[in-house]
């Protein structure tokens, strides 16, 4: 580092005075300081020479700190530190020091006499400090989304937030920032807080962390999403045909499987476990398959002809829908044969909301089951 | 002192578990963990069963009477436990319940209930396949055959002449394609396998004698979804996933201590 030229500015006969050029004030930045627990930041130790110029001196410079047990600094008498390199180590006060004692940083010298020749500069050194405080610190962890659920229904409508404090020991207190109507809280001192859906939106969960009296907050947004759509997840359709299927009168037909993803109202995935869904299909026209009648095993609650509704979606928000028909219109002998078709729609509920934009145009086939023409 | 010794024994290891070899099975050395403190709260036996298994994961076949002469709340706390002391107590707060292993499964019985009854689960079934199939698939292909054995007959939707049926099945959480062929054994041996088979956590069947009893003979079941479960619908049962909460019928991730780890169909 090159911190400015020494410059002698005055000379005269006999008795030599001169004034040098150097540093007038010594400053750190930032002062005060805050950090966090296991945070860190870089500080800075400034020289503003008497013309006015400053520089950098914390490179050279050798840093201290008053408590080591609450903040640490690097330092440039040890190999491998950042000289100025402050880390929090535990919640409390402490000051930080640095002092350049050795070369580049002259003091400003005016008007120093004597009898013989004297060159610049004549003296070195300075040091600045500043005090400041570690907090604690806290961090959230969680999804960052919340399903819906209709009143009445039963599904998956909560979510878990985790916080984690630094240092432990401290205590929790959750709040929303904003989005009252979208989200309620519960368990709102436990470090792991419940979130339950109200309405489509966004909110902003808050957490506060206070150890020994010191506090540390941190936020997430939480965003409602409402199960809207259904979309085929890409390569999941495969189709088998099922020779000999019940009935048994001679009857055969295909099985089509693929797997849904719920969408939500802007059509993003929702990737929440525990959605529970549920489908009805109406014939509608023509059924020259002859289908009498429909099997759909998981049916709203109470309908006579359903079987359990308990399937949920997975983590990913997905589930496997499987479609069937066996038909002995499509047997021809001991052959299965491609020679009827018979029309339907299968309207669908997820978290108890009807997806009345997805009812699904199915076509019944022999050697396949579209679902709106695909 | 060798009988002493037995004695003792027999009333320490008194599950019957099919490890071989002298070597516990899993689910024994599960049930014998240490558990410094457990609170349990439920609104009946088998929300406080379901919470067991979710939280010690323990594979359950459950037998219980769900009509509302049998229910009662369960408030146990406990520490320095097992699972298995917990299940006793559990067990115990309700009249006529006993527990054994098999198969690595945990099997809740109301054997007070069930004194000198037939269930439908001890039906032999000559053979059983699954062929890169879902559980839940499987299962309705069980319930069907069940229900022909029990009644020897199916409902008849199908009438005479040209016909045929449609349909649609949903899975979802827990479930995988699974491949198995079982021989010579009992629909509660296939239910064993079929928990044991993907990311279920129980079999559960529920009776509900004030229903009346069912022309089978055997007692009256309903699914706890639907439990208006007609005759022609005789027998049912479910497939709970871990952390599935049987009452409010949802599920509950929080149940899970370890809900991150669990399985996707995907």
């Amino acid at each position: 580092m090159d911190a400015g030229t020494y410059n002698v500015r005055k000379a005269t006969c006999g008795l030599y005075c001169q004034s040098c050029d150097g540093v007038t004030t010594w400053s750190m930045v930032a002062n005060p300081y805050a950090l966090t627990v296991s945070g860190q930041r870089q500080q800075s130790l400034y020289g503003t020479w008497n013309t006015g110029s400053q520089y950098d001196y914390s490179t050279y410079s050798d840093w201290s700190t008053s408590n080591s047990a609450v903040a640490t600094v690097g330092t440039s008498r040890v190999t491998g530190q950042t000289p100025g390199l402050a880390s929090g180590v535990s919640p409390g006060s402490a000051n930080i020091t640095a002092r350049d004692a050795f070369t580049n940083s002259p003091d400003y010298t005016s008007n120093w006499c004597s009898g013989s020749p004297w060159s610049c500069p004549l003296l070195y050194g300075g040091s600045a400090a500043s005090s400041g405080t570690v907090a604690p610190k806290v961090s959230i962890t969680g999804p960052i989304t919340v399903p819906l659920l209709a009143a009445g229904a039963a599904g998956r409508n909560s979510i878990g937030l985790g916080a984690t404090g630094t240092p432990s020991g401290g205590t929790y207190l959750w709040s929303l920032s904003s989005g009252s109507g979208i989200v309620s809280l519960s368990n709102t001192t436990a470090s792991t807080v419940t979130v339950t859906s109200q309405a489509v939106g966004t909110a902003t969960v808050q957490v506060k962390y206070t150890y020994n009296s010191q506090n540390a907050t941190a936020s997430k947004n939480v965003t409602v999403q409402k199960p809207t759509r259904l979309s085929i997840v890409s390569g999941t359709s495969v189709a088998v045909p099922e020779a000999g299927c019940s009935p048994p009168n001679n009857a055969c037909g295909m099985n089509r499987q693929f797997q849904y993803q719920v969408l939500d109202q802007s059509g993003a995935p929702i990737a929440a476990a525990g959605m529970q869904f549920w489908d009805k299909i109406f014939t509608s026209s023509p059924n020259t398959c002859s289908l009498t009648s429909y099997s759909t095993t998981c049916t709203a609650y109470g309908i006579p002809n359903g079987g359990p509704c308990g399937p949920q979606t997975d983590s990913s928000g997905q589930f496997i829908e499987t479609l069937t028909i066996c038909s002995t219109q499509c047997r021809s002998g001991p052959f299965c044969i491609t020679g009827c078709s018979t029309g339907s729609n299968q309207t669908w509920n997820v978290n108890g909301f009807s997806l009345t934009a997805d009812v699904k145009a199915l076509s019944y086939q022999c050697n396949y089951v579209y679902v709106n023409s695909q | 002192m060798r009988s002493i010794l037995l004695i003792l024994l027999t009333g320490i290891f008194s599950l019957r578990s099919t490890a071989t070899s002298g070597v516990p099975s899993v689910l024994t050395v599960k049930l014998h963990s240490p558990v410094s403190e457990y609170s349990l709260s439920a609104a009946t036996l088998l929300e406080a069963l379901s919470k067991i298994a979710a939280q010690f994961n323990l594979r359950m076949g459950v037998e219980w009477v769900g009509d509302t002469q049998h229910l009662r709340t369960i408030q146990l706390s406990f520490k320095n436990t097992t699972p298995e002391q917990i299940l006793s107590a559990v067990l115990r707060s309700q009249a006529g319940y006993e527990y054994s292993v098999q198969n690595e499964v945990l099997h809740v019985c109301p054997r007070a209930f069930l004194a000198g009854k037939q269930t439908f689960l001890d039906i032999p079934l000559k053979s059983f396949d699954v062929r890169d199939d879902y559980v839940m698939r499987a299962n309705l292909r069980l319930i069907e055959l069940v229900r022909s054995k029990a009644q020897e007959m199916l409902p008849n939707d199908i009438a005479a002449g040209p016909s045929g049926i449609g349909g649609s099945f949903g899975t979802g959480l827990g479930d995988r394609r699974v491949s198995f062929r079982l021989a010579n054994v009992t629909v509660r041996e296939v239910l064993d396998r079929l928990v044991l088979s993907a990311d279920f956590q129980m079999w559960v069947v529920t009776y509900m004698p004030d229903k009346g009893a069912p022309a089978s003979g055997f007692p009256w079941v309903v699914s706890i979804f639907n439990w208006d479960i007609t005759e022609n619908y005789q027998p049912i049962w479910d497939l709970l996933v871990r952390g599935f909460d049987p009452t409010a019928l949802v599920y509950r991730p929080e149940w899970v201590p370890d809900a991150a780890g669990l399985r996707t169909t995907n």
